[in-house]
């Protein structure tokens, strides 16, 4: 069974200075998202509204939140290449948060370089976020030991390290935090 | 053996010769063939397939000419490049590589136009004495002076113009490629619109050949191909070798390996790339799940719904049907349109059976197609 953070934390991941789709359900949990993926990104992200900002930070992790969603994904699909140069290659991802079912989902029907490059590495959290809390309670404290309150406290606490691991731990622990919050 | 699965790197082509691993389907031969015989060449093929691969290993086998790899979507926005950027940038990067692996000084005039519109690096040039001239000119100087210098012919290889999506645009662009038809060989990458449509025959002049480069099929020396891509880039080519002295859990994790791979293999449809993403991605849930670095069956599993997931989004409304319609036909009685979004996404894949080329759906979008696609 997929989970979000591990979903999202494998689409940063994948390929090194690649490019990974995060797809939102609306523009409030659009912003929320941004600022979980900015959390989960090791160095200061930065946050950009178009292409050619993001191609000229090679080095950082780039949050690109289109205003035209459509001309975003026709402007990466027209310079997928020019985000691989040789000569000073990426070295941190690009995620671009498209609205789930948006101008973007449907131009990226017609962006056949851009879907190709970003293949695979997208995150949809709000459909991966539906748990069985129960569940998902009792195989984390199977894998970890610990109550996901317990394991939260500590991470809080910095005692543990920001592997990829852990961030999914720390994703998994949330949401049986958030769905008992609301209930 | 820890094993660096970033060196997957499913989106870069393979252009180092001595990395190239022969496709069964290849077609470099194929390329170099016909430039041999004088032939303008048009290549085709949904993306991910392997055609910029294709393209430099047959450059690497033109060693009896000036055979040029000019990626155009490295260096240019293609949607917006015009005739004059795209002649420029043709003639920059045919002078860079005369100087650079031939050794070929060209005139210092000529050099220094280059320069002047940011095609070529910067060097010791008198700015007054630069070229006067246009695009065509500058481009059309520079084959023949490398002509001329290196007493071989030149052999321009154009990757990229396949992301111009505008037809029009397009047809100017492969109109410009054409003024240079007559001093140097031309390879070219054309739009999908033209390699999957009914004017794939004529693009750039009459006597041109069209070489598809197509999905490796999913039998043994399709599969044996992708599974040493994938070692090859690992750099470990005995990952899956058999020990004599691996006895229960070991052997039992050799299998599950060679199963992982085998279905990514068949998962991908033939597609090199998709298939390095979906060992790619499976090796970064293996990496968070900790374990001994190969993805199990688990991992992969959740990397090919994540496939999945991309398959269902590049789906439109009434794709499903259509699909459905003309999977195992030559897609005839498909809408144009639908047609080439749908084969250049490699949702579409075209074999030949015999001589006779048939559309299948790719393995994965039809799960998705399965699991409630429009």
């Amino acid at each position: 069974m997929r989970e979000p953070a591990q979903a999202i934390v494998n689409a940063l991941e994948r390929d090194v200075g690649g490019i990974a789709i995060i797809w939102c359900p609306d523009l409030g949990l659009r912003d929320w998202l941004v600022g979980e993926v900015a959390s989960l990104t090791s160095a200061e992200p930065v946050c950009v509204s178009d292409v050619e900002a993001a191609i000229a930070e090679p080095d950082r992790c780039v949050l690109l939140v289109p205003r035209n969603e459509r001309e975003v994904v026709l402007d990466l699909d027209g310079s997928r290449d020019r985000l691989r140069s040789e000569e000073r290659p990426r070295t941190a991802p690009i995620v671009l948060f498209l609205l789930d079912g948006g101008d973007g989902q449907a131009a990226l029907a017609e962006a056949p370089s851009l879907a190709s490059w970003a293949h695979g590495n997208g995150a949809d959290p709000e459909a991966l976020a539906r748990i069985d809390v129960e569940e998902a309670r009792g195989a984390f404290r199977a894998e970890t030991g610990e109550t996901p309150e317990e394991w939260l406290r500590r991470w809080r606490s910095e005692e543990f390290a920001h592997t990829p691991a852990n961030f999914r731990n720390y994703y998994r622990a949330l949401l049986v935090e958030h769905d008992e919050a609301v209930g | 053996m820890t094993l660096d699965w970033k060196k997957l790197t499913p989106h870069r082509p393979v252009i180092d010769a001595d990395a190239y691993i022969a496709r069964p389907n290849g077609v470099s031969a194929e390329i170099a063939q016909w430039v041999r015989a004088g032939r303008t060449v048009l290549v085709g093929g949904p993306t991910g397939i392997g055609k910029s691969t294709e393209l430099a290993r047959a450059a690497a086998m033109l060693g009896d000419r000036v055979a040029c790899l000019v990626p155009l979507d490295r260096w240019e926005d293609m949607r917006r490049l015009t005739t004059d950027q795209l002649l420029l940038r043709v003639a920059g990067l045919v002078a860079s590589l005369a100087a650079n692996a031939f050794g070929i000084d060209l005139p210092k005039p000529l050099l220094g136009a280059l320069y002047e519109r940011a095609v070529f690096p910067p060097g010791d040039y008198d700015p007054a004495a630069n070229l006067q001239g246009t695009p065509k000119s500058f481009a059309l100087s520079v084959v023949r002076e490398v002509t001329r210098r290196s007493t071989q012919r030149v052999t321009l290889l154009i990757d990229g113009l396949e992301k111009v999506h505008d037809v029009s645009r397009s047809e100017t662009l492969f109109d410009a490629l054409g003024s240079l038809a007559d001093e140097a060989d031309l390879v070219v990458v054309i739009p999908w619109s033209a390699a999957f449509g009914p004017r794939a025959d004529v693009v750039l002049q009459q006597g041109e050949r069209l070489v598809s480069v197509r999905a490796v099929d999913g039998d043994d020396g399709g599969r044996a191909f992708l599974r040493d891509i994938l070692l090859n880039r690992l750099q470990a080519p005995t990952a899956l070798d058999e020990v004599a002295s691996a006895t229960g859990h070991e052997l039992g994790r050799l299998i599950e390996r060679r199963n992982v791979v085998a279905d990514a293999a068949n998962a991908s449809g033939g597609s090199p790339r998709l298939f390095l993403q979906l060992m790619a991605d499976a090796a970064t849930y293996a990496s968070a799940r900790g374990g001994d670095g190969w993805p199990t069956d688990r991992d992969f599993k959740d990397a090919e719904l994540d496939a999945v997931d991309f398959f269902r989004r590049l789906l439109l409304p009434g794709d499903a049907a259509a699909l459905l319609a003309v999977n195992g036909t030559d897609g005839r009685e498909l809408d144009l349109g639908r047609k080439v979004r749908l084969m250049a996404n490699g949702i579409l894949l075209e074999r030949v059976q015999g001589r006779q080329p048939t559309l299948t759906i790719q393995p994965l979008a039809q799960i998705a197609l399965g699991a409630g696609a429009a």
